[in-house]
C-alpha cells in the first residue's frame, strides 16, 4: 500500500479540521452568550484583580513612606540627643563629680623622635627567625 | 382606516415626536456639557479631586569641626484649631481640654484665644508652634485621636496637630550667634506650609544651599484626602539641602564661653559684654567665635521683652559692631613703622609724657612719661606718645593706605551674615587733622570690628599675608565634599617685619605669667593687651567711667597655631590686663594641651 503525504498550509489544515469536527465553533445562542459572559467575566476578575494588586502596593508603598519618613525622624532625634549628650557642660560635671581634673600644659609629656633613625632593626628575643 | 387606527398612529406619532425632542434635547445637553463647556467642567472635576502638595526638602545640618551636629530638623508639632469645629465639639471635649488649649495659646493674642475657647471663632486659626512632645501626648489622651497620618493627627474637637520639622540647635546660645536661627511665621488662617525666613550667621549666608529645593506632588484624592491608588500621579522629588562643616571646635567654644563667663563675672562691677575669636593665622579658620550675652536659638520669643537680646537677634557683635580698639592697635603701628624703615627694632624713644598735634596734645593712659624707650617698650608701656609720635614720623600718606591694606575699609569677606566694615577718617575727609593720625596709632578715631582686627594682626602673626577668614570648611551635598580653600587677600608687611614684632610681643608675654614669669611656661607666646575708651553716643568726647578691656595674644610665637582676642565692655573702668590678659592665658593653655602642641622652650626645672 502506497502513503501519499501531503503538506498542508496552516489555513488548509484549519480548514480541514472543521470539515472533520464539525461542532467546532458551532456553538448555539445561548453557547455563545456564556461564552461571551465567561469571557467578560474573567477579563472584569483580571482588572479587579489588577486593580486590587495596584491598591495594596498603593498601601504597601504609603507604609514604606510612613516607616521611611518615621525613621528618619528617629535619625534626626538621635543626632540631637547624640550632641546633647555630647555637650562639654555635662561632660565636665561629670568627669568632676568623678575626680577628674583638667590637663594643664605641664602635665602632657611630649616624646620626641629623632628625625633620623641610626640604629638597626633587629627581631624582637623569642621570635622565630624568618629563613 | 379606521378613526381608531388613525388615532393610534396620531399617538404613537407624538410619542415618537416627543421622544425625538428629548433625544435632540438630551443630545444637545450632552453636546454642550461634553464640547461646549468640556474644559470647564473638567477644571472642576479637577480642582475637586486633584491635589497639591509640597514635599518639603530636608534643611542641611550643620556641624563642627569634628562632625558633631550643631543644627538638626527634629519633628516639631504645630497645633491647628478650627473655630467650627471647636464650636461642635466643646461640649464633647470638656473642660480638662479647653484648660489645656488655654494654656497653650502663645501666638494669637488673648482676646482670639477667648473668642475661639467660648466657640465664636471662625475658620483655622494657627494656635501655637513647637508644642512640648509631653504636651502632644496629654493632648491626644483628653481630645481623643480622630485620626492619625503622617503629615499629623486630627483630634476630636477641631485641633489638628501637624508635624512640621523643628530646627533644633542642640547647644543652645553657645554657637547662636555664628550659626543664627531659622524663623517660621504664618499668617493665622494660612494652612499653606510654612515659610521660613533665616536670620544671622551661617544659617542667613548659606540659606540657599541650606533649604535645598522642595519638591511637589500632583495626586487625585478621595473624599477623606487620600490618594486614589489608580489615579493621576505626578511627583517632583525635593532635593535636599547641603550639609555644612564648620571650622569651630565645640571643645574650643566651650571654653572659650566658660572663662569669657567667668572673668565677667568676676569684675568688680558686672562687666556689660563681651566676645572671644580664636582664629587658626596659618589659614583665617575661625576655631571659635563666642560673644556674651547671648540668645537661645531654640526659643527666640524669650528675647520679646530684652531691648539687648532683640538687638543680637540680628548682628553678631564680634563681626557686625564696630570698637575703637585701643592699644591693641599699636601692633599694627609698629608694624608700619618698621615697614616703612621709620624705625628698626633696636632704635629708641624718649617719652616726655606729651606730644602734641594739630593743635591737641595726647598722655599717656596713666598721665606718665616713661622716659627712654625701645621699640619693644613702647608696646610693653602701652605708649601712647611713642605709638603718635611713630605715626606722626610715618605720615599720613604711608598710613593710611595700610589701613586699607589691612582690610579695615570694607567688611573682611568672612561667610557670616551682617558684617560690618570699619570707619576713620583720612586726609581727604573732612574733620581730619594730624591730631586724628596721632589718635589712630594707639586705636583711637578708628572703629572696626573685632574680626578686622584679629585678621590684621593674623597678618603680623603668619608672616605678613592678609587671609580672608572663613568658618565654612566643607559642604557637602548629594555625596560631593566642596572643601573651602584658604584665600589670600594680599601680602601686607614683609616677613622680616612680622619676625621682629612678634619677637616683641613675645617679650611682653615672657613676664606676663601669672607669677611675672613666662605667660605659659614652655611657649613662647605674643600678647598685647588694650584698653579702649568708649565714645559717647552721638557726642563728641569719650564715657568717663566705662571702657573696653582687650587682649590678643598669639601661640607659639615664631609658628602661631592660634590667635586669640579677647574683648571685655566693662559697665566701669576696666582694664585689658586685668579683666582681658588672664582670659588670654587660660584659653592659650587649654589650647596648648588640646590641640596637642609641644614646647618650644626648655622649661626650668624647680630647685
Amino acid at each position: 500500500m502506497t502513503t501519499r503525504t501531503t503538506h498542508l498550509r496552516p489555513l488548509v489544515h484549519a480548514q480541514r479540521r472543521r470539515s472533520i469536527l464539525p461542532w467546532y465553533f458551532d456553538l448555539s445562542g445561548k453557547g455563545l452568550f456564556l461564552l461571551v459572559a465567561l469571557g467578560v467575566s474573567l477579563l472584569a476578575l483580571l482588572a479587579l484583580a489588577q486593580t486590587g494588586r495596584v491598591v495594596t502596593a498603593n498601601y504597601r508603598v504609603l507604609e514604606l513612606q510612613k516607616r521611611e519618613q518615621n525613621l528618619l525622624w528617629e535619625q534626626e532625634a538621635l543626632l540631637g540627643r547624640l550632641a546633647r549628650t555630647e555637650d562639654p557642660a555635662n561632660l565636665e560635671q561629670w568627669a568632676r563629680a568623678n575626680g577628674m581634673e583638667p590637663l594643664a600644659p605641664g602635665d602632657v609629656v611630649f616624646l620626641s623622635v629623632p628625625e633620623k633613625w641610626t640604629g638597626t632593626a633587629a627581631p624582637a628575643s623569642g621570635l622565630a627567625q624568618q629563613p | 382606516m379606521g378613526e381608531f387606527a388613525l388615532q393610534a398612529r396620531r399617538r404613537t406619532l407624538f410619542v415618537l415626536g416627543a421622544l425625538c425632542f428629548l433625544s435632540v434635547g438630551l443630545l444637545a445637553r450632552l453636546l454642550d456639557l461634553q464640547v461646549f463647556r468640556r474644559d470647564f467642567l473638567v477644571g472642576k472635576a479637577q480642582e475637586c479631586i486633584s491635589m497639591e502638595k509640597t514635599i518639603r526638602a530636608r534643611r542641611g545640618h550643620i556641624y563642627d569641626a569634628r562632625g558633631r551636629a550643631l543644627a538638626v530638623n527634629e519633628k516639631g508639632y504645630v497645633l491647628w484649631i478650627d473655630g467650627l469645629a471647636l464650636k461642635e465639639g466643646l461640649k464633647d471635649v470638656g473642660p480638662v481640654a479647653v484648660f489645656m488649649l488655654a494654656e497653650m495659646a502663645t501666638w494669637p493674642d488673648r482676646a482670639t484665644v477667648q473668642t475661639y475657647l467660648s466657640g465664636q471663632g471662625t475658620g483655622n486659626i494657627l494656635w501655637t508652634r513647637w508644642l512640648d512632645p509631653k504636651d502632644v501626648e496629654k493632648l491626644r489622651k483628653v481630645m481623643e485621636v480622630q485620626e492619625e497620618r503622617l503629615e499629623g493627627i486630627r483630634l476630636k474637637g477641631g485641633a489638628y496637630l501637624e508635624i512640621e520639622p523643628r530646627r533644633t540647635y542642640p547647644y543652645g546660645s553657645l554657637f547662636a550667634s555664628v550659626i543664627g536661627y531659622l524663623h517660621g511665621e504664618s499668617p493665622p488662617d494660612d494652612r499653606e506650609v510654612t515659610a521660613y525666613t533665616a536670620t544671622l550667621g551661617i544659617e542667613q549666608f548659606y540659606d540657599l544651599l541650606l533649604k535645598g529645593r522642595d519638591g511637589l506632588m500632583r495626586i487625585e484624592r478621595d473624599a477623606k484626602d487620600f490618594r486614589i491608588p489608580i489615579g493621576k500621579y505626578e511627583e517632583y522629588p525635593a532635593h535636599d539641602g547641603a550639609n555644612i562643616t564648620l571650622t569651630l571646635d565645640l571643645n574650643i567654644q566651650y571654653q572659650a564661653q566658660r572663662l569669657l563667663a567667668k572673668a565677667m563675672k568676676e569684675q568688680d562691677v558686672e562687666a556689660r559684654r563681651g566676645d572671644i575669636i580664636v582664629m587658626d593665622p596659618r589659614s583665617g579658620a575661625i576655631l571659635a567665635m563666642v560673644t556674651i550675652p547671648s540668645f537661645d536659638p531654640n526659643q527666640i520669643s524669650a528675647c520679646a521683652n530684652d531691648e539687648q537680646c532683640k538687638k543680637l537677634l540680628f548682628t553678631n557683635p564680634a563681626i557686625g559692631w564696630t570698637y575703637e580698639p585701643g592699644s591693641t592697635m599699636k601692633i599694627l603701628t609698629i608694624a608700619i613703622a618698621l615697614e616703612e624703615a621709620i624705625i628698626r627694632p633696636e632704635s629708641t624713644f624718649e617719652c616726655t609724657g606729651e606730644v602734641e598735634a594739630a593743635g591737641v596734645y595726647f598722655h599717656n593712659w596713666n598721665g606718665l612719661a616713661h622716659g627712654h624707650e625701645t621699640m619693644g617698650e613702647i608696646l610693653l608701656h602701652s605708649c601712647n606718645i611713642g605709638a603718635a609720635t611713630l605715626n606722626l614720623r610715618v605720615g599720613a600718606g604711608a598710613y593710611y593706605p595700610y589701613l586699607e591694606r589691612l582690610g579695615f575699609k570694607e567688611p573682611t569677606g568672612v561667610d557670616m551674615a551682617g558684617e560690618s566694615s570699619g570707619l576713620f577718617l583720612t586726609p581727604e575727609d573732612d574733620g581730619w587733622s594730624e591730631a586724628s593720625l596721632a589718635s589712630n596709632a594707639f586705636g583711637q578715631g578708628i572703629a572696626i570690628t573685632p574680626l578686622q582686627l584679629l585678621t590684621a594682626v593674623s597678618a603680623v602673626a603668619n608672616g605678613g599675608n592678609l587671609l580672608k577668614p572663613y568658618v565654612v570648611q566643607a559642604i557637602e551635598q548629594d555625596g560631593v565634599v566642596t572643601a573651602t580653600i584658604p584665600t589670600l587677600r594680599g601680602r601686607v608687611f614683609r616677613q622680616e617685619t612680622c619676625r621682629e614684632v612678634t619677637e616683641m610681643l613675645a617679650g611682653i608675654g615672657a613676664i606676663k605669667g601669672e607669677d611675672g614669669g613666662p605667660f605659659v611656661p614652655g611657649y613662647r607666646v605674643a600678647v598685647k593687651t588694650g584698653t579702649a575708651q568708649i565714645p559717647i553716643e552721638g557726642q563728641v568726647g569719650y564715657e568717663p567711667h566705662r571702657t573696653i578691656a582687650s587682649t590678643i595674644g598669639y601661640a607659639p610665637a615664631g609658628d602661631p597655631r592660634f590667635l586669640i582676642l579677647v574683648r571685655i565692655e566693662g559697665n566701669s573702668v576696666i582694664w585689658g590686663e586685668d579683666a582681658a590678659l588672664p582670659v588670654v592665658r587660660e584659653l592659650t593653655r587649654y589650647l596648648l594641651t588640646y590641640l596637642q602642641i609641644p614646647p618650644t622652650e626648655e622649661v626650668p626645672s624647680g630647685p
